[in-house]
């Protein structure tokens, strides 16, 4: 009996470590998950609300605010077969692509003309991309213009390919997440769905 | 007696002159004050804001080439003349002997941008305030804002200002110090360095938490079992 005490330690340690880190990753995934819903809805009022701004003196300028212009996202971005929806933040930091996807600098803003690289990651808002088909429809809602693009292209490239993040002739939609999907730690490869403007 | 007149008139045209230097040093100090007082004014007085952000702006090639930094440093957009002009702020630093205007743009989160050398326009006007003033009538060290036409290269005092009024990059000052601005000078040869060096990693640290408790759990069912099993039977 003395002898079987350690291993009724390292029991209890595996069951308490073990529940408690599962509670942790659901949790965060549940507080994750609310994160993209806030930002669907601060996206959709800003929307609402962005045709209202005309500025006088006396106007409190709400979008000009830095600090709130930060955590508005700059679009929406759908995919309704795989019933995706992500709020799209202007940049690729940790913090905004835990919320939702990051917009690539260096590639063109929003429904403009040329190449709009949107990254996220494959284990939480862009793990429905594992299900993309070439010929899926893809929406792009900005503050003031919406675009609908159809996926023309599918391919897995190193990290150090940088061709999905060059200009294009067409309005384009390029979707950037790691792969293989089912992966843990950082991914070798990148998978890239890219989507030109339909007419 | 005709000295005594003398004497009047030069005392009357002493205190005439003092006073009159008196009102135009205080008229000018008073401009100064204004002028001073309208560094914190409202830059988007009697501006009406257009409903797209700045990411939204169809910027030019060559605007994008010559500053990649312009979506970051653009504050917001406004609408005039049924065009889209996207504001700068900039902080303007002087005139140079040749002219031209040194100006320190300054993004929304009052990071710096650089300083860059522009060739203003012909009588080309800045708005303080909402009122228009000439480049000779504004303070160094005041903030201002330019304005960009979208889809056009070039910077106008007042959005819907003409085209012959817009100014454009005379020279670029070179980078100094930090690696930030390192960073935004080689974005200024080439207009595709803001870009990252590699494709983004968009691995998340939740499956590894989920998969150091998933492990841990099934460490200890696996104990459990091994305990049970190994208990002897009455």
């Amino acid at each position: 009996m003395p002898d079987r005490s350690p291993h009724v330690a390292l029991e209890l340690v595996c069951w308490t470590v073990g529940l408690l880190l599962l509670m942790l990753f659901f949790g965060a995934r549940a507080g994750l998950e609310n994160l993209r819903q806030h930002g669907v809805e601060v996206f959709v009022e800003a929307r609402d609300t962005a045709g209202q701004q005309v500025v006088d003196e006396n106007d409190s300028r709400p979008l000009s605010q830095p600090a709130k212009e930060q955590s508005i996202p700059i679009a929406l971005l759908r995919i309704p077969r795989l019933s995706l929806e992500v709020p799209v933040y202007r940049d690729i930091s940790e913090f905004n692509l835990n919320r939702g996807a990051g917009w690539v600098h260096g590639t063109a803003g929003p429904n403009n003309d040329g190449n709009m690289a949107i990254a996220a990651h494959r284990d939480q808002h862009f793990r429905p991309l594992k299900d993309v088909a070439v010929g899926d429809i893809l929406e792009l809602e900005s503050l003031s213009r919406q675009g609908s693009y159809q996926v023309t292209s599918l391919s897995i490239v190193e990290p150090q390919d940088l061709w999905p993040l060059d200009p294009t002739d067409e309005s384009t939609v390029t979707l950037i997440t790691c792969y293989p999907f089912y992966f843990v730690g950082n991914a070798p490869l990148r998978y890239i769905v890219q989507a030109v403007v339909m007419n | 007696m005709n000295s005594k007149l003398n004497i009047l008139i030069l005392a009357v045209a002493v205190i005439l002159g003092f006073s009159l230097a008196g009102t135009a040093f205080a008229q000018r100090a008073a401009q100064e004050a204004v002028l001073e007082d309208r560094v914190q004014g409202d830059p988007l007085a009697g501006l009406e804001l257009a409903t797209i952000s700045c990411a939204e702006v169809n910027w030019d090639r060559r605007m994008l080439a010559e500053y990649p930094w312009s979506p970051e440093a653009c504050h917001d957009v406004v609408i005039s003349g049924g065009e889209h002009w996207a504001r700068f702020e900039i902080d303007f630093l002087g005139r140079e002997p040749d002219g031209t205007i040194r100006a320190e743009f300054i993004g929304p989160d009052e990071r710096s941008h650089g300083i860059v050398n522009l060739e203003p326009g012909d009588n080309q006007r800045v708005l303080l305030d909402g009122q228009p003033y000439t480049w000779d009538e504004v303070f160094e060290g005041q903030r201002l804002s330019l304005f960009a036409p979208e889809g056009e290269f070039g910077f106008a005092g007042a959005p819907d200002a003409p085209r012959g009024q817009m100014a454009r990059r005379a020279d670029e000052v070179p980078p100094v110090e930090d690696d930030e601005q390192m960073r935004l000078a080689e974005a200024e040869e080439d207009p595709f360095a803001e870009r990252p060096r590699e494709l983004p990693a968009t691995a998340g640290p939740l499956p590894m938490l989920g998969l150091a408790g998933l492990l841990s759990l099934l460490g200890g069912i696996a104990l459990t079992i091994r305990r049970r099993l190994g208990r002897p039977t009455i």
